[in-house]
């Protein structure tokens, strides 16, 4: 494939990908209910606390009844969602600012996570990340 | 035997960006075909890295194909129009058991899982596709059709026909084909079934063109509409870097095979299906099929 061919390529696909994010704009945004039936469809059996979401709607995080090793995290990268269930040692760093808690993952599928937050909503998801248990083994793959 | 035949999918991409762009307006106008602007970029750009990728390695794939047709073919079929049809059938069941292994053996789910990275279904999803399919065993399996006497120009030339049928059966805007074609031929419905992730539909319908062979081998599960599709991965992944997304199952095995124990589970990494693990810490397709099929039991009794 030669040079001009890959660029004329290039400049063909950013041109679909703006045509498709402009016809399908991302309109639905993470609530309590998407948050907790898409948890339920990704880990079945677990039982779930409040949802903590994300000021943007683009993130959530979800305690796990009687459970202080696991958290569960829902998130909406594009227009569909996104679940894990988070252990101690799949976070590789927590940097808390004033307006979202930056996460970083020991995970190459999702490197880090801004989770837009402030006031008390930002203490809690903090506190619940930070708090996980290390008892749990690693999970990621 | 010179033989110089067109490759048909570099003929088809100007079609297949056109067909893209139709659906979408299609999709804008009724809402039955669905785009996000980030994932369409992303899998046109696996499409266009998978094309890079394939181009570069050419020449390998090449040499051993015609090694093999020089020193271990047992006939030579010619090229008459029946060569091309009985190759064509032949290998497109080839086609299946690379796809079936391509998600019962890690190795080559390694690189067959781009394709199903797409949490959307549509025609751009045909065309995110693999960079390192050359870096599997899957090649290993038309072999036998060198062998058998099928010249490698022509396995190459109805792999393509075969790449192209496929782009068209990746859309949610045809719901069901006539019936004799739904029984015959893979098609969108039978497709989406096996981009799902629901445990109902997880390791069926491998067909490339012809879904008599799940029908043959025990994989054939029907769309059912009390059962919506939900497309992508048991683990779906949260980034569209095309280069997380390319190599993201391969830096997985790695890991795994260098902090696995003994010998036998760093064999097992790789030829093991997705999800293995020596302890049983993460799921394979089947444990998950098993755990929901305990459910619907539990569910089912709870009601009686
Ligand atoms: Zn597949
Ligand atoms: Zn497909």
């Amino acid at each position: 494939m030669e040079p001009t061919q890959l660029a004329f390529s290039f400049i063909a696909i950013t041109l679909l990908a703006l045509i498709a994010r402009w016809l399908f704009p991302v309109k639905k945004q993470l609530d309590a209910e998407r948050v907790s039936r898409n948890f339920a469809r990704c880990y079945p059996d677990l039982v779930q606390g409040q949802a903590i979401i994300a000021d943007d709607g683009a993130a959530a995080l979800l305690p796990i009844a009687a459970n202080d090793t696991e958290v569960g995290l829902v998130t909406q990268p594009g227009d569909r969602v996104v679940c894990r269930l988070l252990v101690a040692a799949d976070i590789a760093a927590l940097e808390r600012k004033d307006d979202r808690l930056h996460i970083r993952f020991h995970d190459f599928t999702y490197p880090d996570l801004d989770f837009m937050a402030s006031g008390v909503a930002l203490d809690t998801a903090h506190n619940l990340l930070k708090n996980l248990d290390v008892k749990a083994t690693k999970n990621a793959a | 035997m010179p033989l110089n035949l067109p490759e048909p999918t570099v003929i088809a991409v100007p079609a297949f960006v056109l067909l893209c762009l139709a659906e979408m307006l299609y999709g804008w106008k009724t809402g039955r075909a669905h785009f996000e602007g980030k994932d369409t970029f992303t899998s046109l750009i696996m499409g266009l890295g998978s094309t890079v990728s394939g181009a570069l390695t050419a020449s390998i794939a090449a040499v051993g194909a015609y090694w093999i047709w020089d020193h271990l073919r047992l006939f030579d079929l010619g090229q008459a129009p029946w060569v091309f049809v009985l190759a064509f059938v032949l290998d497109d069941f080839a086609y299946y058991w690379i796809h079936r292994y391509g998600h019962r053996m890690r190795w080559m789910w390694a690189a067959h899982v781009i394709h199903h990275s797409s949490q959307h279904y549509n025609l751009s999803t045909a065309l995110r596709q693999t960079w390192t399919g050359q870096f599997t065993p899957g090649a290993l399996f038309k072999i036998p059709l060198i062998i058998l006497g099928v010249h490698p120009a022509i396995i190459l030339f109805v792999a393509g026909i075969n790449l192209i049928y496929q782009f068209w059966v990746h859309t949610e805007a045809i719901k069901r084909m006539p019936r004799w074609f739904e029984a015959v031929m893979n098609t969108p419905s039978h497709h989406r079934v096996h981009h799902a992730n629901n445990p109902k539909y997880l390791d069926s319908n491998y067909a490339g063109v012809f879904i008599i062979w799940d029908k043959m081998f025990g994989t054939f599960v029907p769309e059912d509409d009390a059962e919506p599709v939900r497309y992508g991965l048991v683990r779906d992944l949260g980034t569209f870097n095309p280069l997380r997304v390319a190599f993201h199952e391969w830096w997985g095995i790695i890991k795994d095979v260098w902090s696995a124990k003994t010998l036998h589970d760093k064999f097992m990494f790789l030829v093991a299906p997705p999800g293995w693990t020596p302890d049983g810490s993460r799921k394979t397709s089947d444990m998950i099929k098993e755990e929901w099929q305990a459910r619907l039991s539990a569910e089912r009794q709870a009601a009686e």
